[in-house]
């Protein structure tokens, strides 16, 4: 059943292009257009031919730190909880917890919003890859055989990981607000100010607040000890964060919704 | 008054719900108990508020009971049992963006039933707009296309709540032979809402009466209407004749209905003749399903 309902989500989502393009693909296009009006611009205005990055895998794990980006997180919140807010705006809880019962839909929405975040994530990272490769090819360099190292695959994907992460996180944070208020407004809003907050105490205070219990900041920690060597303390301090975040949101959105009344969705 | 067996469909027992906080409190059932025989059409009949929708919610898992239980075919409420339970419950809802056919598929697949897809679509009469969006659909459509969401599932049971609501006289006739051949052919169990006393009277074999979340009638249609006869009188003066009789007299048919026995008549046309009144006609009316609503809700109110 969960192969149906999980297909479910995705037909949703595939009849809803907008929100799936502007909360789950903006980003990863949004990324790769910038950086190539960036260099165009560069190119047309200063004359400099744009130069590949050195390691493609380096290039695109630091490409995946657009997960730590308010915009983008506000896109991905409307998106996760435009997934959990239909069935309340419809009134189709109706349809699917006779059926279905109470956990497997809110598994199933899960795993939709994770597939997309996994798509999301890789498109940036192979959209990435490819525009430095496009790069090294006007640069004549295609031949380098340094363009990959094997450190920066481990590197890629503990960037991949900790980003997945930072989302999943987020997303059942998100997901929990709109159950427990029945509302898309009261779970973004939120969600979106503290992601801000987050972001501009990061910017103003550097390393000091990147302990603080909130999972951009987490996700942060971790990037700065992957790429800007920072004491060991902040990945494990981030990633536990993280952990303890999706475990607390799922916890308590699963336990609102198996008791929350459905007598008007 | 409801004796329950392993047998039945559907089962509650001693069923209670309360909504709100503090003064807001309004308790939806109270001490709810009844049974739906297998194989059986089961009509639920109840003024707004008397708790049809409640019980409904409360069977399909949607809403928790404060107090009780429910049974469904002998088993306890989960997955499984409600797997056989096929649902409609108050206005029909579903995603815009989808078509009828979406719809159907995805309810199917959750029960690997997609081989009824087709079928259904012919059966509920929406076949020829099965590849339309919903946001198109009038409101008659979607009773059709909800009837056949509850049916996708092969369910061995299912429950209507209002399941004409919207739907043109055609359509009325239609679902009505519907309800009536699943029982029939398709040895269906159907649990029935629905406010057209009318068609509950014809195609249901038993009948149950809420009032005020609480079990006000219950047994088969014919037993229900057993000496429910009412007297009907035409006056010259029926404004006197309602003043003179109180709460025994309803206006009602271009005369009077009388609350009265065969045995107290000859009195009343005595009372009635000293109050001056002049009768025209005087008669005892067919009992129909709608004079045992209105005896069996008429507290409701008061």
């Amino acid at each position: 059943m969960m192969k149906a309902l999980i297909s479910a989500e995705l037909l949703k989502l595939r009849r809803q292009p907008a929100v799936l393009f502007w909360c789950f693909l903006a980003a990863p296009v949004s990324v790769l257009g910038l950086r190539i009006a960036f260099e165009s611009v560069m190119f047309m205005r200063f004359g400099e031919v744009p130069q590949g990055s050195a390691d493609f895998a380096i290039s695109a794990a630091r490409a995946l730190g657009i997960a730590g980006n308010p915009v983008s997180q506000l896109l991905y919140a409307i998106g996760v909880s435009t997934v959990f807010f239909s069935e309340y705006r419809f009134s189709t809880w109706r349809n699917l917890v006779p059926r279905g019962g109470r956990f497997p839909p809110l598994v199933a929405k899960c795993a939709a919003c994770l597939l997309c975040t996994i798509v999301a994530l890789a498109l940036t990272a192979a959209g990435d890859v490819c525009f430095n490769a496009a790069l090294s090819f006007v640069a004549g360099d295609i031949q380098d055989p340094h363009a990959v190292q094997p450190d920066g695959v481990g590197v890629l994907a503990t960037s991949f990981a900790v980003a997945l992460l930072e989302l999943s996180a987020m997303g059942l944070t998100v997901a929990t607000i709109t159950i427990a208020f029945r509302s898309m407004t009261a779970a973004i809003v939120p969600v979106f100010i503290v992601a801000v907050g987050a972001w501009v105490l990061h910017a103003y205070l550097g390393e000091a607040v990147l302990l603080l219990p909130l999972p951009s900041l987490a996700a942060d920690a971790v990037r700065a000890w992957l790429f800007d060597s920072a004491d060991g303390r902040f990945a494990v301090a981030g990633v536990a964060t993280l952990l303890a975040w999706c475990v607390a949101a799922a916890g308590i959105g699963g336990a609102l919704f198996w008791r929350q009344p459905l007598a008007s969705e | 008054m409801n004796e329950q067996h392993d047998c039945d469909a559907i089962a509650v027992s001693n069923i209670e719900k309360t909504f709100g906080w503090g003064s807001r409190t309004s308790k939806a059932l109270d001490g709810l108990t009844l049974s739906v025989p297998r194989g059986c059409v089961y009509g639920l009949l109840g003024a707004n508020g008397a708790g049809k929708s409640t019980l409904f919610r409360i069977i399909a898992g949607l809403v928790r009971p404060d107090r009780g239980a429910v049974r469904i075919f002998g088993e306890e409420p989960g997955s499984k049992s409600r797997r056989r339970l096929g649902t409609l419950i108050e206005t029909p809802t579903f995603y815009p963006y989808l078509t009828a056919r979406e719809h159907l598929e995805m309810f199917a697949g959750l029960t690997d039933t997609r081989e009824l897809v087709e079928p259904v679509l012919h059966r509920v009469g929406i076949a020829s707009a099965a590849d339309k969006k919903v946001a198109g659909f009038s409101l008659g459509m979607k009773q059709r296309l909800g009837i056949g969401c509850a049916l996708i599932g092969a369910p061995d049971a299912i429950m209507l709540d209002e399941p004409t609501n919207g739907l043109d006289p055609d359509g009325i006739l239609e679902i009505r032979s519907l309800v009536a051949d699943l029982a029939t052919r398709d040895g269906i169990t159907v649990l029935l809402s629905s406010h057209l006393l009318d068609e509950v009277e014809r195609v249901c074999d038993r009948i149950a009466i809420l009032r005020n979340g609480r079990l006000a009638a219950e047994g088969s249609v014919a037993a229900l209407l057993d000496g429910q006869g009412r007297f009907w009188l035409s006056v010259d003066r029926p404004r006197a004749v309602l003043d003179l009789l109180g709460e025994r007299a309803d206006a009602g048919g271009d005369g009077i209905f009388v609350q009265v026995g065969r045995d107290e008549v000859p009195e009343l046309i005595v009372k009635l003749t000293q109050s001056n009144v002049r009768i025209y006609e005087a008669k005892w009316v067919k009992p129909d399903l709608e004079a045992v609503f209105l005896a069996e809700t008429r507290g409701e109110s008061q």
